[in-house]
């Protein structure tokens, strides 16, 4: 963990500068800065940005997160470093985040970074937390479905922030998370009540 | 019978690409006809685009340069996914392939008038995924199985009513050794030489079912 350097990182996915998603990134970064804190924002549609893994990043795995050879993942990783909150941003695709909000965590979230590898009883690996200076993790999306077809899906992407990532971080990190249902037929009124609920929920922590 | 086998890993001397080679080396003693999709192999692009957010109610004719992915997802019966999971889930080249190859028209449709999309997968009877995690199974259970209930729920639902999934999975790699990793990889291959099991389509006794679909 490092003191310096933004205690808030708003991570976002959405190839259209002008969507709900965008505004709801704008939002959420407003309300945060209003109370005092510093923000981040990490746009994964920035032209360039690759989410795949490559075969090098693949092979160097465990080591990989100390010295990173990509100038943008080495970014993101001191970014990492100093947050405290870390929000994600995303439309809901497939029950999950879209790919390269996927990738991010698969090529950022490393060892060393993320989580350390410690030998632990009967000389098995243990798994520990590398984020254990991150206490908030905010999901900020858009679904597709209503809110009983998403529950009966299993909210898979829900599922990988509040529970995969959030076990990497601080023990009593705590998650919020905010949804806007049926974006397809919402109204403008329920878009704009939604941004208010963002607005809200993001000025109180 | 028609297989896609689609493959998901960067690395060739990875245990899921060694677990792609048996599957495919079990499919090739049955009477299945086997299309494969390395999805690394090929440079595939994961990353859906502005114009097919835009356009997300498209047709799949305005897609040239997915024409290869989009014909192998309309011709199979059965689909084979194998890949590492990757933060519960699958890595972002496979994730990148559902976003941007399961579009409007070939994999759903939206009705006139309706918000609820509809499969149009009906071919499809059935899906084995072939995975490997680095972490336990009690481990992935706490995690929450996001990659598991993808497969299993989101994308089943578009395919034939009585399709069925088979997890076929390899648990806490990196404790495992050679000798489980190896029955492993011998199970793969010889369960992919029987021919799959399937449930019979549902015989209604109405025509078309009871939303009367495809």
């Amino acid at each position: 963990m490092t003191d310096t350097g933004p205690d808030c990182l708003v991570v976002h996915a959405h190839p259209d500068p002008a969507s709900y998603s965008a505004a709801l990134r704008d939002r959420a970064v407003a309300a945060l800065e209003r109370n005092g804190h510093t923000v981040a924002v990490i746009d994964l549609y920035h032209p360039g940005y690759r989410p795949a893994m490559s075969a090098d990043e693949h092979e160097h795995y465990y080591s990989i997160g100390l010295d990173h050879p990509d100038a943008a993942t080495a970014e993101h990783i001191r970014l990492l470093r100093s947050a405290r909150t870390i929000v994600f941003v995303y439309p809901t695709w497939w029950s999950g985040l879209p790919a390269v909000m996927k990738g991010w965590l698969d090529r950022t979230l490393l060892p060393e970074v993320a989580f350390k590898l410690s030998p632990g009883a009967g000389g098995k690996d243990v798994v520990r937390p590398g984020l254990d200076h991150v206490t908030r993790l905010v999901g900020i999306t858009t679904y597709g479905s209503a809110r009983n077809e998403v529950r009966l899906l299993g909210d898979a992407g829900r599922r990988t922030i509040t529970r995969t990532v959030r076990l990497v971080c601080a023990r009593r990190c705590r998650t919020t998370w905010l949804g806007l249902h049926r974006l397809d037929t919402s109204t403008p009124a329920e878009r704009s009540r939604f941004l208010e609920e963002v607005d809200a929920t993001l000025g109180r922590l | 019978m028609n297989t896609l086998v689609v493959i998901s890993h960067p690395k060739p001397t990875s245990l899921t690409r060694a677990a792609a080679d048996r599957v495919l080396a079990g499919l090739a003693r049955t009477d299945q006809e086997v299309r494969v999709l390395d999805l690394d192999r090929m440079g595939f692009d994961p990353v859906l685009r502005l114009e097919e957010v835009r356009g997300h109610l498209g047709e799949p004719e305005d897609r040239p340069d997915l024409v290869e992915h989009l014909d192998a997802l309309r011709w199979c019966d059965r689909l084979v996914l194998v890949y590492p999971t990757w933060f519960s889930g699958q890595p972002a080249m496979l994730k990148g392939w559902f976003d941007r190859v399961w579009m409007h028209r070939v994999a759903f449709e939206l009705p006139d008038g309706s918000a609820r999309i509809r499969g149009t997968l009906q071919r499809i009877r059935r899906i084995d995924v072939v995975t490997s995690h680095g972490s336990s199974r009690r481990v992935n259970l706490v995690q929450g199985n996001s990659g598991r209930l993808r497969v299993n729920r989101t994308l089943r639902i578009l395919c034939a009513r009585t399709c069925i999934t088979r997890w076929r999975a390899i648990y806490d790699i990196d404790n495992k050794d050679r000798a489980a990793i190896e029955s492993w990889l011998d199970g793969l291959e010889s369960a992919f030489s029987q021919p799959p099991r399937l449930v019979p389509a549902l015989r209604l006794p109405w025509p078309g079912g009871p939303r009367g679909g495809p």
